[in-house]
């Protein structure tokens, strides 16, 4: 029968690049805490691992805590694998002493050692492994050591069958405090005796502890509130301090017994933290490496994106020049794939690149630092830093931030993060930037236009948060705790990992929703309704297809902008998928007797036709691209603020006000652009 | 003791240097911004042609040399009474020195592979690119690298 194990520990002490190592999996790793907000699987041999969210205790406060505290205590885990940081043993104890408690069997992985004997700590491991009564394995995962050990320990454990529950060391307490606990277990027993019956000590501890989990469980039982008024009676009200009090005082022994640390050491952590923390540049550095992380993802991908752009504008066209133009398959060919669909992937060179850059900074540990400066301008506006960390992860895709606002304590501050976060600009919507971006101020100024939308998109952002906390949402916020670990040098393995888990999406999503949308762009733009006959038929002048029907049904609605039935078609379809923007312009594209460039082609042809001054043009680009930035996401996207909310309203608010804001920001850049004049 | 005070004189005068020619960066970045091309997308007519302006380049590039010049300059009184702050300041400086630098070599090698690809074969924009982009690119990656690597390796006079 297959075994379970379940991985435990304090939020970024390196649990999912243990899981990865163990199961060779490649979960999303990151150096910053709650990266993890959902139990992962994975396997080893016929192990099932489950990598669950970082906790510091089994009394949750946020939503993925109490995934992670559910699973252990109701899903009967064969093992437990417990990670602790070995630069802060003792905050990290605290959890392990919690776990004991469970009686479920513990292995202790002693990680990040590299960054102890960095700052000089020594810890007697063996001596360490005894107090704690478990197997301890030092280890530095992102580099593989230890994990042949960590593997072989965990294996002979199902093996040689230690996994059962009565071998576990119990945690004893004062006689005082143990009489309250037997008593209260006898309660438990006498009064519920299908309540937990394999955790009843455990389960006496957190009542004694005013646990609300365990508190609210026990009421779903008959006689519940009966259990809970016996065992406050055996109390005097200071049982949950004494039983915090007593494990600190356990765990300081162990601590001086096991942990040795070199006085005055200065790591180049903390060095560099001076500068990237400093009150008064942290958040100007932050602006500058996100201007730097905009200029080389633009400008190291060019040459690539142009060979993309000549293999299916120039080299793949010729493979069917030799097939009859009027046949289906020529056109389905030359304008769904090389047109439509190569539009799309002629940008997967520059994701990937922003991916890598993302991700290198993200392992390095830089993005913790930043959400840390900004939170000390949000916690000044009233708003929680942990939201910021959510926004951070929409940089890559809006749906993941969603769900990582689990994370976040407080109800008001959940709904807000997760209402906000549309507007931090994700990989889907930079091809449009990239293909437009050029005609606002020049080629030239490219990365600066896209530095200056993503900026834009964290103030709005920023600026809604405000607005909701204090007019929709209103409440005190959480204080925001966020653990900075050190500064790592990233490794290849885990940065290229990062990338391509990232990158996939975008290529899935190329393969599946966006290649099924060209296909129906491509099927409204060959079929029409034949200006002379009045009939539907095939080939008609694309100014006369369906896909322009569309497109011109729309375009009213943007006429006050300005913008053409072409502009129209790129934001009706890019309510599937952004990166549609482009394919459905690409597609557009094809269908031109004389076609230029796919970037110049959409510019000439963004506006009504003359309509606008030429002059006035990068102000109506501008604004274009401004109302992609900020309307809904996707479709996904909704789904996911509905699934996270649980609210039919809040996903509707999601999915409209973006829309609001865009066009009005859109018209206030036109009329200060001269659009009107 | 004397021997550490001097040596901290010594990284404080560095970073004063470098604070200063960071500063002339910018200032020549800033007198190179086109002042005059918004005033003329404001006065331009109908049938003009599309504004390309390198005024936000110019910009951004001034507004980081000056932040650059400013983290040395706000060092250097730190760093001469051998704080902790001090140090950090200098080798962050470096840091970003080195991130614009490698920005500055990714954008040179990007455009050689993409002449490359055009096929482009006038040598005159061959020289310019090569000499005045390439000794750019080299000024930053190598003062930065070569500045890091120095005042790491001195840590310990410095922290002592």
């Amino acid at each position: 029968m297959s075994k379970s194990l379940a991985l435990i520990g304090n939020p970024n002490v390196g649990k999912t690049v243990f899981f990865n190592e163990l199961t060779g999996e490649t979960g999303h790793v990151a150096n910053w805490p709650g990266v993890t907000v959902e139990k992962k699987i994975g396997k080893m041999g016929n192990i099932e691992v489950i990598d669950l969210p970082g906790v510091y205790s089994l009394s949750p406060a946020a939503i993925d805590e109490m995934i992670a505290r559910n699973f252990i205590v109701n899903e009967k885990p064969d093992l437990i694998v417990d990670i602790l940081d070995a630069t802060n043993l003792e905050r990290n104890l605290y959890l392990a002493f919690l776990l004991k408690e469970l009686g479920i069997p513990v292995i202790f992985i002693l990680n990040l050692m590299d960054a102890a004997e960095k700052r000089k700590i020594k810890i007697d491991v063996e001596r360490l492994s005894q107090l704690l009564g478990a197997p301890v394995i030092p280890t530095v995962a992102i580099k593989g050591k230890g994990i042949k050990e960590a593997r072989n320990i965990i294996e002979s454990y199902v093996k040689d069958n230690k996994l059962a529950r009565s071998s576990v060391e119990i945690i004893y307490y004062s006689s005082e405090l143990e009489e309250k606990i037997k008593k209260a277990t006898e309660i438990l027993e006498n009064n519920l005796p299908k309540f937990l019956p394999d955790k009843r000590r455990w389960a006496a501890i957190k009542l004694i502890e005013n646990d609300k989990e365990v508190k609210k469980e026990i009421y779903s039982f008959d006689g519940g509130i009966v259990v809970e008024e016996k065992i406050k009676r055996i109390l005097t009200g200071t049982e949950e301090f004494d039983l915090a009090g007593e494990r600190y005082n356990k765990i300081g022994e162990i601590i001086k017994e096991t942990y040795k640390r070199e006085k005055g050491v200065v790591t180049s952590s903390d060095i560099l933290d001076r500068v990237f923390l400093n009150k008064y540049f942290g958040i100007p550095i932050f602006l500058l490496i996100m201007w730097g992380m905009f200029e080389i993802t633009f400008r190291a991908s060019a040459p690539l994106v142009t060979l993309v752009g000549l293999i299916f504008e120039e080299w793949l066209p010729l493979l069917t020049s030799g097939l009859p133009e009027d046949l289906w398959l020529t056109s389905f060919i030359n304008e769904a794939i090389f047109g439509g669909f190569g539009a799309v992937l002629g940008f997967v060179p520059l994701i990937f690149m922003m991916f890598l850059v993302l991700s290198f900074l993200e392992d390095s540990g830089y993005l913790a630092r930043a959400a840390f400066n900004m939170d000390r301008l949000m916690f000044k506006l009233g708003l929680h830093g942990r939201s910021f960390v959510s926004m951070m992860l929409g940089f890559g895709c809006n749906i993941p931030a969603v769900m990582s606002c689990r994370a976040i304590e407080n109800e008001q501050d959940r709904l807000t993060t997760i209402l906000v976060n549309q507007n931090i600009s994700c990989g889907a919507r930079l091809p449009v930037y990239v293909l437009l971006g050029g005609y606002v101020l020049g080629n030239a100024s490219t990365g600066t236009i896209i530095f200056s939308l993503y900026a834009l998109g964290i103030v709005i952002a920023i600026l809604l948060a405000l607005f909701f906390r204090k007019v929709v949402f209103k409440g005190e916020s959480s204080p925001f705790i966020l653990e900075l670990g050190d500064y790592r040098m990233p490794t290849a393995k885990y940065t290229g990992i990062h990338m391509w888990e990232r990158g996939r999406e975008f290529i899935k999503k190329a393969g599946t929703i966006i290649f099924a949308v060209v296909v129906i762009m491509w099927l409204l733009q060959s079929f029409g309704v034949d200006p002379n006959t009045g009939i539907l038929a095939w080939g008609v002048d694309p100014e006369y297809s369906l896909l322009a029907g569309v497109g011109k049904f729309f375009q009213p609605l943007f006429a006050p902008l300005k913008w053409s039935w072409i502009a129209a078609i790129g934001i009706v379809f890019g309510f599937l998928a952004k990166e549609v923007v482009v394919a459905a312009f690409g597609l557009i594209l094809t269908g031109e007797e004389e076609p230029a460039g796919l970037g110049q082609f959409v510019f000439d042809n963004l506006a009504v036709p003359g309509a606008v001054a030429v002059a006035a043009m990068p102000a109506l680009v501008y604004g274009y691209l401004v109302f992609v930035l900020l309307y809904t996401p996707c479709v996904a996207h909704i789904g996911a603020v509905y699934k996270e909310t649980g609210s039919k309203k809040w996903a509707l608010v999601s999915a409209t006000y973006g829309i609001g804001l865009g066009y009005i920001l859109a018209l206030i850049i036109n009329l200060i652009g001269g659009v009107y004049f | 003791m004397e021997i550490i005070e001097l040596k901290r004189s010594s990284f404080s005068i560095t970073a004063l240097l470098f604070g200063v020619a960071f500063l002339i960066v910018s200032i020549v970045e800033f007198i190179h911004i086109p002042l005059e091309e918004p005033l003329i997308f404001l006065f331009s007519s109908p049938g003009d042609a599309v504004w390309e302006s390198s005024f936000l380049d110019h910009l951004a590039k001034a507004l980081i040399n000056l932040l650059i010049a400013v983290i040395f300059l706000y060092g250097v009184p730190q760093i001469k009474q051998g704080t902790l702050s001090g140090f950090g300041f200098l080798i962050g400086a470096g840091i970003l020195a080195i991130g614009i630098g490698t920005l500055f070599a990714i954008e040179w090698i990007a455009n050689l592979i993409d002449f490359a690809l055009q096929g482009l074969v006038d040598i005159t924009v061959w020289e310019d690119f090569i000499f005045t982009e390439g000794i750019r690119t080299e000024i930053f990656l190598g003062i930065g690298s070569i500045y890091i690597m120095l005042l790491w390796k001195n840590r310990d006079n410095y922290l002592e």
